[in-house]
């Protein structure tokens, strides 16, 4: 009797995938030895083991977040502008697309916006974009001539219906440089992929901030640095803003990530205070005026990188 | 909206590139559940599972304009999926493999005990997921994808090399090598309508 082929051997045996010599010798052994013909249906038999391994049904939860992170994929494509709009896949693809698309759409493909996209993007994108400019603005007048200006100058303007407008000027100045006070109202957003956790805010938000542009450079191998998004989610400069004015506090950081068992997308927000950072995970729903303070689900004090 | 339902694939996809706001939420939907399964078995745990399920699709939504259409979108989507898994895979940390082996060998055969109406086994169903997820760790990740599609998730060898961008004898020479390689920690695996393949069987696993 030959000497038995290795396992590996029978496995590619029974895949066919042997050269035809080492196919004959194999095959000719298998005949006259039960071992590694036992072995050759205990390799099968891993397969069925594996095929039989049991796998959870997609929670409802996990469809309920996709859905939701989907929708603020197109709130955020939106509010970008129309840009992309015309952006054109390879001919092959526009080749194949557009034909198909004649029947239903009236062969109006270029325009793409066949459903509501346009007010949107009308609503969004002025109702966005002079808040920003505004908010930098403020930083300027800060910078010039101090927080009493700038209340009396923005305050009482009532031509805005958006009644946060003002809401980022509000931290007295005092001991702080300009430069800090304008960086302090555009805090940088990331995407860590984070699920916080009341248990393990603490070290989540230590890890956040280290792999995140605002903490420096990473501390470990482990902490892979991220880059800031660019496009900040709708709402979080306003959040920001209307949070910090509450809680007298700055935010430079935000994780735009997810929270407790159910995988609620929530916002982390992170505020330095001296050698530490105060950490707030809120509701993203904070954005939208009135009580700002209870959208801030969790809140945790972690030491700067 | 009935239209848009109905749409193809391909044509979904084609509008969301164009900036249609419904279509990609049309297209996730109807891939959503095949993906999932996908996905947790790769990850072997629902919550990362769901990690990289989102990943994928936010990955898909802007990498749209950038779909060649040589693929199917279905496959398109498998590949990115499988992709985000296997940064997740690659990125955790590689588990020592000694120890474990002999309880997850016993979970394992266990559960194919019971499966055939076998004396009932003292594992949960979800110890004997994890202990089979803990076996394909043992395994290079090359090999463990190429399981996860072919033997847990049925794919015909050619659906798995497309989704794994490989060829063909390659997606069947992982399998091989991954199951020879599971094979030892499946020593204990028996047929209980053949109890006298015990001993003998035992042999055949490891011949010396």
């Amino acid at each position: 009797m030959t000497s038995h082929p290795d396992v590996e051997a029978l496995a590619f045996f029974a895949e066919e995938l042997l050269e035809p010599d080492e196919e004959r010798t194999v095959a000719s052994h298998i005949d006259t030895c039960a071992t590694c013909a036992a072995t050759l249906d205990e390799l099968t038999g891993v397969g069925d083991v594996l095929a039989a391994a049991p796998a959870p049904e997609m929670p409802r939860d996990v469809a309920d977040l996709l859905d939701r992170r989907i929708a603020e994929a197109v709130r955020e494509r939106n509010a970008e502008g129309p840009a992309e709009a015309g952006a054109d896949p390879d001919g092959e693809d526009a080749a194949g697309g557009v034909p198909v698309a004649g029947s239903a759409s009236g062969g109006a493909a270029p325009s793409g916006a066949t459903v509501v996209p346009l007010s949107r993007r009308r609503r969004r994108g002025p109702g966005f974009m002079p808040r920003l400019m505004m908010v930098a603005a403020a930083a300027v007048v800060i910078g010039g001539g101090g927080a009493a200006v700038f209340n009396g100058v923005l305050s009482p303007d009532p031509a805005s219906d958006e009644a946060g407008v003002a809401a980022p000027l509000q931290e007295d100045g005092a001991g702080e440089a300009a430069p800090d006070t304008a960086q302090t109202y555009t805090p940088q957003v990331v995407r860590s992929g984070t699920v916080y956790t009341e248990a393990s805010l603490t070290e989540q938000a230590a890890l956040t901030l280290d792999r995140s542009p605002v903490g420096g450079a990473p501390s470990s191998e482990d902490a892979e640095p991220m880059a800031p998004v660019e496009t900040a989610p709708v709402g979080v400069q306003e959040c920001t803003a209307f949070l910090g004015e509450e809680l007298g506090r700055g935010f430079t950081l935000v994780d735009d990530a997810s929270y407790g068992d159910g995988g609620s997308r929530a916002w982390v927000l992170f505020a330095p205070l001296g050698e530490r950072y105060e950490v707030y995970v809120v509701d993203p729903r904070c954005a939208q005026g009135g009580d700002t303070a209870r959208s801030v689900l969790a809140q945790e004090t972690v030491q700067a990188p | 909206m009935d239209a848009v339902q109905e749409l193809p694939d391909r044509e979904l996809l084609t509008r969301h590139a164009q900036g249609d706001d419904q279509a990609f939420a049309v297209l996730v939907r109807r891939h959503r559940e095949r993906l999932w399964a996908v996905a947790v078995r790769m990850m072997g745990d629902p919550e990362e599972a769901s990690d990289a399920l989102q990943d994928a699709f936010l990955s898909a939504f802007r990498a749209a304009d950038r779909f060649r259409g040589e693929s199917q979108v279905s496959t398109w989507l498998h590949r990115i999926v499988v992709n985000a898994c296997h940064d997740r895979l690659r990125r955790r940390k590689v588990r020592p493999a000694t120890p474990t082996e002999d309880s997850t060998l016993d979970v394992m055969s266990n559960e194919r005990l019971g499966r055939m109406g076998g004396a009932p086994d003292h594992a949960s169903q979800t110890e004997a997921r994890m202990d089979v997820h803990a076996a394909l760790e043992l395994l290079p990740l090359d090999q463990r994808m190429a399981l996860t599609l072919v033997d847990m998730l049925g794919y015909r060898v050619d659906e798995a090399a497309r989704i794994l961008d490989v060829a063909s004898g390659t997606v069947k020479s992982r399998c091989a090598r991954g199951r020879a390689k599971l094979l030892p920690s499946l020593a204990h695996l028996r047929n209980p309508q053949h109890p006298g393949d015990v001993t003998t069987g035992r042999g055949g696993a490891n011949p010396s």
